[in-house]
């Protein structure tokens, strides 16, 4: 059952660095959407930290080459904003895919990502996207790329009393190709089994600036250097994508749950790789 | 009139507009919380559970362990040998414990953590196939078996030498929770009298009612249920409200105080019925024109901790096990074993599930075996008017099976269809899978005891109209239905009539709410009721004309003169006058349920009153590249006897179809080979979303059932028992593999798949 001792709902951003560093146990609480399901499943008596009334939170806007998506936007905020859409294509993919219209007009970008679970949906997209994670705690802000930032299921950078402001994002260029392909148990609500999300620039044939971001594959939202290398350095053919699949296949370590089996998510990688390479392909 | 009308449902707006008040939205005065502590292991014995520290909690008013039963520690269901709670054992993880209410729910679940329950485990029985293992536990008698059922029908073995071609093949298929929108919850209130009130979520009041009598040690007589509006059911509030009312009972008579019981999703998953699990194995023969020849099946259900419904479902299973179809010599054996697992019970279909997807792609594969065509196949060897099943009961009326194949064919246009399908070039592949099933409509011969019903119907002063039954409303739309019958039978407009909510002390013993056989039989009941009021009306109008009765009509809602119609007396009016004349306006009727017949040795008799049938094709589409499978269109024809409200028989085809997809495609409960349950959570046991439901063509076929009311029989399991392998047999159509093992998700699926072109 939900054993809720207290709500602390500040008003503002430093109030609420205030009531977090004197008590550094709260749980910082957004839709809670995850927050609430956890408290309740472990029964475990929690006080909250709401931080839903802070304007410092909210936002989508470009300045200059970056996007701003605040962290207490909500996946229903950012999956309909054209600005995302034009900025960050995948970002918005993602938050239009994840849960069901009830989770998303909840749950906030934020809260995904601190909730640091490797499927996470907006995780691979953002750091395909090469999104960094700004942290605000009492000593000062900090910004880390948010592939740092996800360590392991439910661990992730964040310091005490500290709080997730949002998320900066280079807008893509003109020469932008990407895609986020992922597989779930049925049409919706459901959690990825296996995701690939590539973001890249291309210039006739040729990749550049390649960046591929796998979940559900790996303990945490992993990078695939081998194959970002092998992709950065060929045209792009046919070949190229069968050449590239088994490297791809090979960088990620998925396991066998009661979900799936390793041998199925291995090769799903492989499957959404190559439909998406595709895609781009024959654009 | 108001029989075949598209009448919308009476409790719709209610439902969807939130205002409709279900259990959880009940309060009492005084009222408690009650929980139940379950048991976290398959099997073991209890060493220590700590009362007296939980009922020092601030805020405990009763604790409650099998000592603390007023009664009898049973739940009675078909054998008794469940307890309402463990008594020093436990058989299965979630069986329950003991009880506490509390003023709150924090000091209920203080309470809990306080008695420090500690149990010895013991090495549990998972594996049902090793039932009879030396090694394996003795969990239930002396050989771990709650029910054998046996088909005895010609002699197979001279039969299968006449075959010229024989497969045999094993099926499985694994649990299916029924995922109801409203988990179980019941609210005792003690009454001045020393008795007990009980409203809740149920399918079975009259099960409730001797249920919890019998744990409170109480005259039946002060023992009232009254249902609640009911989110769903689908067979999980069958027997298992008994158990959840009886907690909530005797919670409520030690703490005497109110005590309102509402189970998690997670507790609710893990401790209440499912689907059984089953494995089919069969043999089946035919002779080179495709005529079946014989049939010998083996039938293994996996029953879990306690015999519950087990013996019922094996039932109907077996009975269903061979199909629609014409077979002279069958043998079939069926047994439902104990393993220490959470008890099956009863789910839309009732058994019935499991033995047709073994026989239906069976009867699939043993058509490509023959190089017929499954249509074809089907054609040949469906039972028609005249024909026996195998339990040699010849079917003599109401056998729409040939019209819903041919409806469904021609619907589908299925032989350019799939013509179509294969000719596409692509990596996602497409097919076509049929199946012909058939539905025993109510209880049969395996439930005599309980076929029957009650009906109360009071014509009001001013012209409406009152009914109660003893049958349940669980969504499937029954008041709605049953007061279209009421209205049609007197002639008057459907607005006039009210049901009343389901009460054991207004309307006597229906029989369960199970079977499809609501509409057809307490239909029934309320016609008697009906045809009572209308001689009394008859009376009053012939009084009225100084006629004879006998020259009355009660009919289009009025009074009609036969021997001159023009002379009538306009129902309100009639209402009114009966009234004056203090006429007997209320009357309470009883039906009995037409006979059946069954020999246990031979398994031959007329099993069911009558049979409801359906013919399914499937289009799915596979993509070849992930595994994944996609039912994209359905067609669904049933023969229901007659659509007393189409737009529910719709409802009924769609909601059911999709259920069978989810059994068919992504639902999976995994239980461990240590007991302990894996995913009893909706977030990772898949049912499926709209987003996943098909294009579904209802078709109706209307072979009227002369002993239904306007010719109805129930049919309401029937959308759900065929999908699973019409989507195995569309699955074949498309790949040429044959899945065996129900669901067929991706996982399953790919590994198959691979040595496939898998190229775009």
């Amino acid at each position: 059952m939900l054993r809720i001792d207290g709500v602390y709902r500040p008003k503002t951003l430093p109030e609420a660095l205030d009531v977090f560093t004197e008590n550094p146990r709260l749980r910082p609480i957004l839709g809670g959407t995850d927050v609430l399901v956890q408290l309740t499943d472990s029964g475990k008596h929690a006080s909250l930290l709401d931080l839903s009334l802070l304007a410092e939170l909210k936002g989508i806007r470009r300045d200059g080459q970056y996007l701003w998506i605040g962290s207490a936007e909500t996946h229903t905020a950012i999956s309909e904003s054209p600005l995302i859409m034009e900025c960050a294509p995948l970002v918005a993919k993602s938050s239009s895919i994840m849960g069901s219209p009830a989770i998303r007009n909840r749950a906030t970008i934020g809260g995904n990502v601190a909730n640091a679970s490797p499927v996470a949906e907006s995780l691979p997209t953002l750091i395909a996207h090469g999104a960094e994670i700004v942290l605000i705690s009492p000593s000062g802000k900090r910004t880390m790329p948010v592939v740092d930032f996800h360590l392991g299921p439910g661990k992730s950078a964040i310091g005490d009393s500290e709080i997730i402001t949002g998320f900066s994002i280079p807008v893509v260029s003109e020469n932008f190709v990407g895609f986020y392909e992922r597989l779930g148990s049925r049409a919706a609500v459901s959690i990825a089994k296996v995701g690939v999300a590539l973001a890249a620039n291309m210039y006739g044939n040729r990749f550049s600036e390649v960046r591929i971001a796998l979940s559900a594959v790996a303990p945490r939202v992993i990078r695939s250097p081998k194959t970002e290398r092998l992709l950065e350095t060929h045209p792009l053919e046919r070949n190229l994508i069968e050449e590239a699949t088994p490297v791809l296949i090979a960088e990620c370590t998925p396991i066998t749950d009661f979900r799936s089996t390793r041998e199925y998510r291995a090769d799903m990688v492989g499957q959404l790789f190559r439909m998406g390479m595709n895609k781009i392909l024959n654009r | 009139m108001a029989v075949g009308k598209r009448v919308i449902r009476v409790d719709a707006r209610a439902k969807a507009d939130g205002s409709a008040k279900y259990v959880a939205d009940m309060s009492m005065p005084g009222m408690l919380v009650g929980r139940v502590l379950h048991s976290p292991v398959a099997r073991g014995r209890i060493t220590n559970l700590d009362i007296d520290s939980a009922r020092k909690i601030a805020g405990v008013r009763a604790v409650v362990t099998a000592e603390d039963i007023p009664g009898g520690n049973i739940c009675h269901i078909v054998i008794d040998d469940m307890p309402l709670l463990a008594n020093g054992e436990v058989k299965y993880t979630g069986e329950p414990i003991a009880l506490v209410a509390a003023e709150s729910r924090s000091a209920v679940e203080d309470a809990l953590e306080a008695m420090n329950l500690q149990i010895e485990q013991l090495p549990p029985l998972t594996d049902p196939e090793k039932y009879a293992d030396p090694d394996s536990p003795r969990l239930s008698g002396k050989d771990n078996i709650f029910a054998h059922h046996k088909i005895r029908r010609g002699k197979t073995d001279v039969a299968f030498g006449k075959a010229d071609i024989v497969i045999e093949r094993t099926y499985r298929t694994t649990y299916q929770e029924h995922a109801y929108l409203e988990t179980q919850g019941m609210l005792a209130v003690p009454t001045q009298e020393g008795g007990i009130d009980i409203y809740g979520s149920m399918q079975c009041p009259f099960y409730v009612h001797g249920a919890v009598a019998t744990v409170c040690g109480l005259p039946q007589s002060k023992v009232r249920i009254i249902q609640t509006t009911t989110g769903g059911a689908f067979g999980g509030k069958e027997d298992v409200p008994s158990l959840v009312a009886g907690w909530a009972a005797v919670l409520a008579l030690k703490a005497n105080r109110p005590v309102k019981l509402i189970l998690d999703r997670s507790e609710d998953i893990i401790s209440m019925s499912k689907r059984h699990p089953s494995r089919t194995h069969i043999k089946l023969g035919a002779d080179k024109k495709g005529k079946l020849v014989a049939a010998e099946v083996d039938i293994l259900f996996d029953a879990g901790a306690y015999a519950t419904l087990s013996s019922v479902v094996l039932w109907r299973g077996t009975v269903h096990a061979c199909g629609p179809y014409r077979i002279p010599a069958v043998k079939i054996d069926a047994r439902a074993v104990a393993t220490n697992k959470v008890p099956c019970g009863a789910y839309r279909g009732f058994g019935s599930p499991q033995t047709l997807f073994a026989i239906e792609s069976a009867i699939d594969e043993l058509a490509y075996k023959l190089d017929i065509d499954p249509v074809e196949f089907r054609r040949i060897n469906i039972l028609k008017k005249g024909d026996k099943t195998v339990t040699g009961q010849k079917i003599r009326s109401s056998c729409g099976l040939e019209e819903c194949l041919e409806r469904a064919v021609q619907a589908s246009d299925f032989i350019n269809l799939r013509k179509k399908l294969h000719s596409e070039d692509s990596p996602v592949k497409r097919g076509l899978g049929i199946s012909t099933i058939f539905y025993g409509m109510g209880l049969g011969a395996g439930g005599t005891k309980l076929a029957r019903t009650g009906a109360y119907v009071s014509i009001q002063p001013d012209g409406s109209v009152q009914f109660a039954v003893g049958t349940t409303e669980m969504g499937q739309g029954m008041r709605t239905v049953l007061g279209q019958i009421v209205a049609e039978a007197f002639g008057i407009p459907f607005e006039k009539v009210s049901c009343l909510p389901v009460d054991t002390s207004r309307v006597p013993d229906s029989g369960p709410t199970v079977a499809s056989r609501a509409t057809t039989m307490s239909g029934r009941a309320l016609l008697q009721a009906c045809t009572h009021l209308k001689r009394n009306l008859a009376k009053v109008a012939a009084a009225e004309w100084g006629t004879k009765d006998r020259i009355v009509n009660i009919a289009a809602g009025k009074a009609i003169r036969t021997d001159n119609p023009d002379i009538t007396i306009p129902w309100n009016e009639l209402a009114a006058i009966a009234f004056d004349k203090k006429a007997e306006l209320t009357v309470v009727a009883h039906d009995s349920s037409p006979p059946t017949s069954w020999n246990p040795e031979t398994g031959q008799g007329d099993a069911y009153v009558v049979y409801s049938w359906c013919a399914n094709i499937a289009q799915v589409a596979v993509d070849t590249r992930t595994g994944e499978v996609r039912l994209e269109k359905l067609w669904a024809a049933h023969d229901i006897g007659k659509a007393i409200n189409p737009t529910l028989v719709e409802g009924q085809i769609e909601g059911g179809s999709v259920q069978g997809m989810g059994y068919g495609l992504t639902e999976e409960y995994i239980i461990d080979e240590n007991g302990i349950p894996l995913n009893p959570k909706l977030s990772f046991y898949y049912i499926p979303t709209t987003e996943d439901a098909p294009t579904i063509e209802p078709i109706i076929v209307e072979s009227a059932y002369d002993k239904g009311p306007f010719g109805a029989k129930g049919f309401g399991e029937q959308p759900l028992m065929g999908i699973a392998p019409a989507i195995a047999n569309a699955i074949f159509d498309a790949v040429k593999i044959r899945f065996r093992e129900q669901p067929f998700t991706p996982e399953k699926v790919w590994p198959e798949l691979k040595g496939l072109d898998n190229e775009d």
